[in-house]
């Protein structure tokens, strides 16, 4: 039986590494995929995640068993992205560019060529445009959509009122579809 | 027309005509095109590693601080019972009765104080005898001397439990754990 987050967190505050390293395990990837999208840089990235995870744990004894461990460890890894972000200019650019760079995509389900080519413009097309988005709006989009988290759960993360979440979700939403749209992803008449 | 376009081009719709439920899924479905990091194949050795030897830093600078306040408190002790003397003694046996919780010492003491207060104010006033004792101490230069070391001391406990409570931005740096 795979143990719960909570289980392990506890085996951890006991001294177990290895449940340490079974809970980093779960939530490396996706860890670096968000600081990536947030910083743009694959080797920043990974070392910032490594950072939350090292900062989570001489915090581990604050986490609160009943909530979800992701949206814990996701406000950790919010506040060390801040600190990096205001230490340092972060440059936009695609994540696009990091693949160029030889880093791997995702292991892809099989699907037929034309599919294939499909998603690599669309997910070119829309990574672009998320890299132009204000970081308060991008973060909000990456929470919700990559890392499933709730509403409740993002506005627990960012210290918002779930209203400004939901706001900034929506307007997000509105400029990545307009930016689709101008990249010619507009919706053809029925 | 792929499934791409095809989600994508109902995303859209949903955010110009439906329902915000319905967009916020339909965008989800398109969100999914976006490629994904894996991280690189020594990440979870390494943050793993890292964190051990933060929590190994920070019992050490536990550790430390906590003798050097140690070490402070017994030099302060000392230096106090060399340069007052048994004007203090009463001080330092509430002290002592205070940290072993021994009510009788602490009763002690407080006879001992008493005592001390009444042959002070026989004497004539108190702020007087404790302005003229000072002075008298302080203007030795071994008391000077003395006072220096016990405030280095000090000093350095204090800089050893600042890097305590700093430990964690210590390990903000990300480059601290390279490998």
């Amino acid at each position: 039986m795979t143990p719960s987050d909570a289980e392990l967190v506890r085996q951890a505050l006991a001294g177990s590494q290895a449940a340490y390293r079974t809970l980093v395990a779960r939530y490396a990837a996706a860890a670096v995929n968000m600081a990536a999208r947030l910083v743009h840089d694959r080797a920043v990235a990974e070392e910032l995640a490594q950072d939350a995870f090292v900062r989570a744990f001489a915090r581990l004894a604050t986490y609160d068993p009943d909530r979800r461990f992701s949206a814990w460890f996701f406000r950790v890894l919010h506040n060390v992205v801040v600190d990096y972000m205001r230490r340092r200019r972060v440059e936009t650019v695609s994540l696009d560019a990091l693949q160029a760079e030889g880093y791997p995509g995702p292991a892809e389900a099989a699907s037929s060529p034309e599919d294939e080519l499909e998603r690599r413009a669309l997910g070119s097309a829309l990574g672009a445009a998320l890299s132009r988005l204000r970081a308060e709006y991008r973060e909000v989009i990456v929470l919700r959509y990559q890392q499933g988290l709730t509403v409740e759960e993002i506005a627990g993360v960012l210290k918002l009122p779930e209203g400004t979440v939901k706001t900034f979700l929506h307007r997000a939403r509105k400029e990545l579809a307009a930016m689709l749209e101008a990249a010619g992803w507009k919706p053809r008449d029925r | 027309m792929g499934r791409w376009r095809t989600d994508t081009e109902d995303w859209l719709r949903a955010e110009q005509e439906g329902p915000e439920e319905v967009a916020d899924a339909a965008f989800a479905q398109v969100f999914t095109a976006l490629p994904t990091l894996q991280p690189s194949p020594a990440f979870v050795a390494r943050t793993v590693e890292a964190a051990w030897e933060a929590r190994a830093r920070r019992r050490q600078v536990a550790g430390l601080a906590a003798a050097a306040a140690v070490l402070a408190a017994v030099a302060t002790t000392v230096v106090l019972y060399a340069v007052f003397g048994a004007r203090v003694g009463w001080l330092l046996t509430t002290i002592a009765a205070v940290a072993s919780g021994s009510v009788l010492s602490l009763l002690g003491a407080a006879l001992t104080a008493a005592e001390w207060w009444k042959a002070t104010v026989a004497a004539g006033s108190t702020a007087v005898a404790a302005g003229s004792t000072a002075i008298a101490a302080l203007a030795g230069p071994y008391s000077v001397a003395a006072l220096a070391v016990v405030e280095l001391v000090a000093a350095a406990a204090l800089y050893l439990l600042h890097r305590l409570l700093q430990s964690d931005a210590a390990v903000r740096s990300p480059r601290a754990f390279c490998f």
